[in-house]
């Protein structure tokens, strides 16, 4: 029965890694300039291509992009198992602790606040450098907000309803922001809550990935933690966990993992729902040391796709990231509320 | 031989303070717990079982005295070195979609495994045990929203048994069971203290079936904890303070709590055992007491020939037969009014 078992999921794992390969192939492939596929292949490996312009769509765009929306997907649906886990909550998701809605802030106050107040000082506002930064502190604010919070208040759930609070809070002075700014900064923060994978450069990239690594790897090691949790922090506590450190880490690596992604991407909705339940119900268990790479892959092949499918009006056009995850992302949540009717 | 003695308590709790929010709840508690003891924590609702278990598991702060854990200050505990001494179960829901009964049990080995929670042979052995002891070696590979309450909390003490502590901490482990998974579940604790150097103590609200399984009872009255054999507790009468202002009082010839009732009807019963405590049932249900007075005015003797019953209520020297109970009920009843 064991031996089934470990054969079954090894073989999920390979299945999973494989459609993950195709769908990062097929990111690169989507795009408005067709590019031969075995070209694509020949660029990736060995960075030659007979057409210039070719090399650098696939190396200044393509690639980063596929990138971030493997970093992102497994970033946002890692954090997202992390917190439903912690707070014993099926529908918590990376922003529940008001992450989310901090890097709004930072990115409102920028985007709207500075725009509006000191037009001039803002004509060199083009790249998304500042947002970026912004983003960061706006989570990085709300994240020690909760830190002091979670390091007096026992209560996990009390945390969470705090942290909704804040995010309602935010949501509330954002509104304001954003009812008193010029139309055209209203474009530009409305295009980022939409959410945009194309945006991250390839040397931003070299600061997102290590963030989003770090971050994966402290829950790596809180896995055993996690699985304790899984039971309450009491039970938890009575089995030898320190519930205040791990508390610590497994929030600061969600602050790492969904801070990061909000910040350079925007807020992207659904994945960190959805994807811990599709892991769960594929792999048939509960044990964090199969579900965080479990997630890792299916939240990366879930994010490929919905990139994909921002491309399918073909030409030009392309639909936001943030509505495709969530028409992919919704029906899963209906599915598991009407399925699991114990837990919900 | 006071050292001897001493070296067998797991668990010493000297002029300990417990409460919590500010507040002292109880104080002045000493007691100890040795191996092989099976204990059972009574008291009425509210008056502090399961602050003192969760200030012994260490899920709460004790707020002044000495709670020591094989002689060692329970504060002085790494929390990985005090899981090795004690486990706790309580009565919280507990459990994860897609969380298989094994998975719950093996959380059990968490102190005794590196950061990978990679199990030893030594270890699935003990998991194995410790379903069988618990009796769910055939639900391990359910999900924990598949078992029915009592099958949930043997669990739960499948996890605590493959801990493999010392001292099991169990808060109404009875609480939500059915009478035959009452049974069962004190039968497996007394098998546990039996035949392991283990010690438990558990609170629960089933004090008669306490009484009848458990080495030692810490009783909860008037703001006080003390410690007391069962058979003690029924001799003094001491159990009868427990629900002194509920009026119950226990009864050790039936081993049960009733009601201690004055009734305005009382009559003197005589029959056959078993037909003597289903019709004094059915006479107090009825608003009749039983009197143990031979002189009272109302007699009723209990007939019982070949397969026919007949109840024979003499009273002034005047004889009724009955042939059922409600007939004579009637009658007395009328007596009443």
């Amino acid at each position: 029965m064991k031996k089934y078992n470990q054969y079954k999921t090894t073989f999920i794992f390979t299945i999973l890694f494989v459609i993950l390969l195709v769908v990062f192939f097929l990111d690169l492939f989507m795009g408005s300039i067709s590019i031969p596929g075995t070209e694509i292949i020949k660029i990736f490996f060995s960075q030659e291509s007979s057409s210039p312009e070719w090399l650098s769509i696939i190396n200044n765009f393509r690639i980063p992009k596929a990138f971030t929306a493997l970093l992102a997907g497994a970033a946002l649906s890692v954090s997202g198992l992390q917190m439903q886990t912690v707070f014993r909550n099926p529908l918590a998701g990376p922003d529940v602790l008001g992450i989310t809605a901090g890097a709004s802030l930072g990115v409102a106050i920028t985007v709207l606040g500075i725009s509006t107040l000191l037009p001039e000082a803002f004509t060199g506002f083009s790249g998304n450098g500042p947002v970026v930064i912004a983003a960061c502190m706006g989570a990085g604010f709300i994240l020690l907000l909760i830190f002091i919070v979670s390091l007096r208040i026992k209560n996990v759930i009390t945390i969470l309803i705090l942290g909704i609070m804040f995010g309602s809070g935010i949501f509330a002075v954002v509104s304001i922001l954003q009812y008193f700014s010029p139309a055209s900064s209203l474009k530009s923060f409305v295009i980022w809550t939409m959410g945009s994978l194309s945006g991250v450069t390839k040397s931003q990239l070299h600061v997102l990935l290590p963030v989003i690594a770090v971050g994966l790897f402290l829950a790596f090691i809180h896995a055993k933690t996690l699985n304790a949790l899984l039971l309450g922090e009491n039970y938890a506590k009575s089995l030898g966990v320190n519930i205040r450190t791990s508390r610590f880490f497994i929030f600061f690596s969600t602050s790492l993992l969904a801070g990061s992604i909000t910040a350079f991407c925007g807020p992207i909705g659904f994945v960190g729902i959805a994807v811990p339940h599709i892991a769960r119900i594929l792999f048939k268990t509960s044990n964090h040391h199969v579900l965080i790479p479990g997630t890792i892959l299916i939240g990366a092949i879930m994010l490929l796709l919905s990139d994909i499918l921002t491309l399918l009006p073909g030409n030009d056009s392309v639909l936001p990231i943030n509505s495709v995850t969530a028409l992919l992302g919704i029906p899963v949540v209906i599915w598991i509320i009407i399925k699991n009717k114990k837990i919900a | 031989m006071p050292e001897l003695e001493n070296s067998n308590q797991i668990l010493q709790l000297v002029n300990l303070e417990i409460g919590f929010k500010g507040k002292s709840i109880l104080n002045n508690i000493t007691v100890s717990a040795g191996v092989h003891e099976l204990v059972a924590l009574i008291g009425a609702n509210g008056t502090g079982k399961s602050t003192l278990l969760r200030t012994i598991a260490a899920l709460m702060k004790k707020r002044g005295g000495e709670l020591l854990i094989n002689e060692v200050e329970i504060e002085k505990y790494k929390p990985v070195a005090l899981a090795k001494q004690i486990s706790f179960v309580s009565t919280e829901n507990v459990g994860a979609e897609q969380m298989k009964v094994k998975e719950i049990v093996m959380l059990g080995r968490f102190p005794f495994t590196n950061w990978l929670g990679k199990l030893s042979k030594e270890d699935e052995l003990v998991i194995s045990e410790a379903m069988r002891d618990a009796g769910i070696i055939h639900l391990q590979n359910k999900n924990i929203f598949e078992l029915s309450d009592g099958e949930r909390q043997r669990v739960m003490i499948a996890r605590a048994l493959a801990q493999s502590t010392p001292l099991i901490l169990l808060d109404e482990p009875t609480a939500f069971l059915d009478i035959p998974n009452k049974f069962e579940l004190f039968r497996m604790l007394r098998k546990q203290t039996s035949e392991s150097e283990k010690t438990i103590i558990f609170s629960t609200h089933d004090i008669e079936l306490a009484l009848e399984f458990s080495d030692k009872i810490w009783i909860i009255e008037e703001k006080n904890l003390s410690e007391i054999t069962p058979e003690n507790l029924i001799m003094d009468g001491k159990i009868n303070t427990i629900f002194k202002q509920n009026n119950l009082k226990f009864n050790p010839e039936h081993w049960n709590f009733s009601y201690d009732e004055s009734y305005q009807t009382e009559v003197f019963l005589e029959g056959d055992k078993a037909l003597f405590l289903l019709t004094k049932n059915a006479l107090k249900r009825n608003g009749i007491g039983i009197t143990e007075n031979k002189n009272t005015h109302l007699i009723v003797f209990i007939e019982q020939n070949k397969n026919q019953i007949h109840w024979v209520l003499k009273k002034e020297n005047i004889k009724f037969v009955f042939n059922s109970l409600p007939e004579l009920i009637q009658t007395l009843k009328k007596e009443t009014l």
